[in-house]
């Protein structure tokens, strides 16, 4: 059977460590040159012969000097990648590399807004919030305590700041649920007026063009 | 009537191309003022080289490789700070080329039913035309390309199959938004993004909606 090529997008078909393994490969040994999906009978000698989709992904690649590089790892598979490098034929070379960050918690999120404070006073401050899960809500205000603020965001509280809020349920890796509320003020380096006008000429280009 | 619930959601921003992996870290997020200083002072780095980082900083997992740039978020409240971090850092690195963009929502459903789970699957692909061909034949992926309305984006893919995280009766919907840039910095990708963001995450998630809700009606 045909190998099927898989997309080289984030995709739950394309576990993330496997991604980050073809992309070490890449960043550790050269170019990689094709990734392909194929079902385990066609592929004898498979590492992966229990896996429940049966399949498993085949890397090829190259190095910079020419020489082909290939590694495969189950569908599925979630521990830590190794990689075998089959350019050693005699005693094949194994190296484990980090898988990435992965969650320990889940969130589903109830509702979020965004906020822009309009007056800060004492403990509190007010905001007009919009409603980012439906925004055809009308702009609601509501008045927030410092204390829902984190200490590294409160030189940041100013009128004019926008903030974001949700509030929603984490899921923690042993079953616990918990409701959270979060805000968290927005930190920029620019302003959308600024990315708008980016691509207009600017008044030196009108004058040159005039000329 | 019991409805689909999303479970597990995620946005991840990809951009395509070339970039300085052992620049962005942590600690230079936290000097820019692009994350707290606790996310930096805990973040978990993985690897940071000259070819490849990978770590995660307060609520972003970031990823910088020569040729990509990859955020994630796994917590759909974080998606206004998540594109505020990604402008905020093209912001700083402006003369960055970026040729392509991609704006990812996944979404993981339980289907309130076995019975509406199997309906995602036939109505997508109606079993018919597979059942002289194939003993069980069950759909393992489907994807559509398209286009958004209104969105400059190149083109909108969106694949559904079940999901190997919400088990049992899981549906995965996985909605891509790509624009083609072919620019030499990095503004065209953040204009678009900007301009898109809140309206392509809006129609990702009325795309999943929609599907899902074909196994109820």
């Amino acid at each position: 059977m045909e190998a099927v090529p898989v997309d080289f997008e984030p995709s739950q078909a394309v576990p993330d460590e496997t991604v980050h393994v073809a992309r070490t490969v890449v960043a550790e040994r050269g170019t990689l040159t094709s990734i392909a999906l194929a079902p385990h009978e066609t592929q004898p000698g498979t590492r992966f012969p229990n896996r429940p989709q049966g399949c498993y992904f085949d890397f090829n690649g190259s190095k910079p000097n020419g020489t082909s590089v290939r590694t495969q790892m189950g569908l599925g598979e979630k521990s830590s990648a190794l990689v075998v490098d089959p350019l050693a034929q005699a005693s094949p070379r194994v190296k484990s590399f980090p898988a990435p960050p992965r969650p320990r918690e889940r969130y589903r999120v109830l509702q979020r807004w965004e906020g822009t404070i309009t007056q800060v006073a004492g403990a509190t401050f007010v905001a007009q919030l919009r409603d980012l899960t439906d925004p055809s809500h009308p702009l609601e205000v509501g008045e927030f305590s410092l204390d829902e603020v984190h200490e590294d965001d409160l030189g940041l509280l100013d009128v004019g700041a926008v903030f974001y809020w949700s509030v929603g349920y984490m899921h923690q890796a042993l079953g616990q649920r918990r409701l959270t509320s979060e805000v968290r003020l927005r930190r920029i380096t620019w302003t959308e007026s600024e990315l708008k006008h980016i691509d207009e000429p600017s008044a030196l280009d009108q004058f040159f063009d005039v000329g | 009537m019991a409805q689909p619930i999303c479970e597990v959601e995620g946005i991840t921003v990809i951009l395509v191309g070339h970039f300085n992996p052992a620049l962005v870290q942590p600690a230079w997020l936290a000097r820019n003022q692009l994350v707290r200083d606790a996310e930096a002072n805990s973040a978990d780095i993985q690897l940071i080289r000259s070819e490849l980082s990978l770590f995660q900083v307060g609520p972003f997992t970031i990823q910088v490789e020569l040729e990509r740039f990859v955020v994630s978020i796994v917590d759909i409240g974080q998606a206004g700070p998540l594109r505020d971090l990604i402008v905020s850092i093209f912001a700083l690195l402006n003369h960055t080329p970026v040729s392509q963009l991609g704006l990812n929502r996944m979404m993981h459903f339980r289907m309130p039913s076995e019975e509406t789970y199997q309906r995602v699957g036939n109505v997508l692909v109606p079993k018919e035309p597979w059942t002289e061909l194939l003993r069980e034949p069950g759909v393992r992926s489907v994807t559509m390309l398209g286009k958004r309305p209104e969105s400059a984006a190149t083109r909108v893919q969106v694949t559904v199959e079940p999901s190997i995280k919400v088990m049992p009766r899981g549906i995965y919907v996985a909605v891509n938004e790509h624009f083609e840039l072919g620019a030499q910095d990095a503004a065209p990708a953040m204009a678009a993004l900007t301009t898109n963001w809140d309206a392509a995450l809006v129609h990702a998630r009325r795309v999943a909606d929609a599907v899902v809700q074909v196994g109820i009606t």
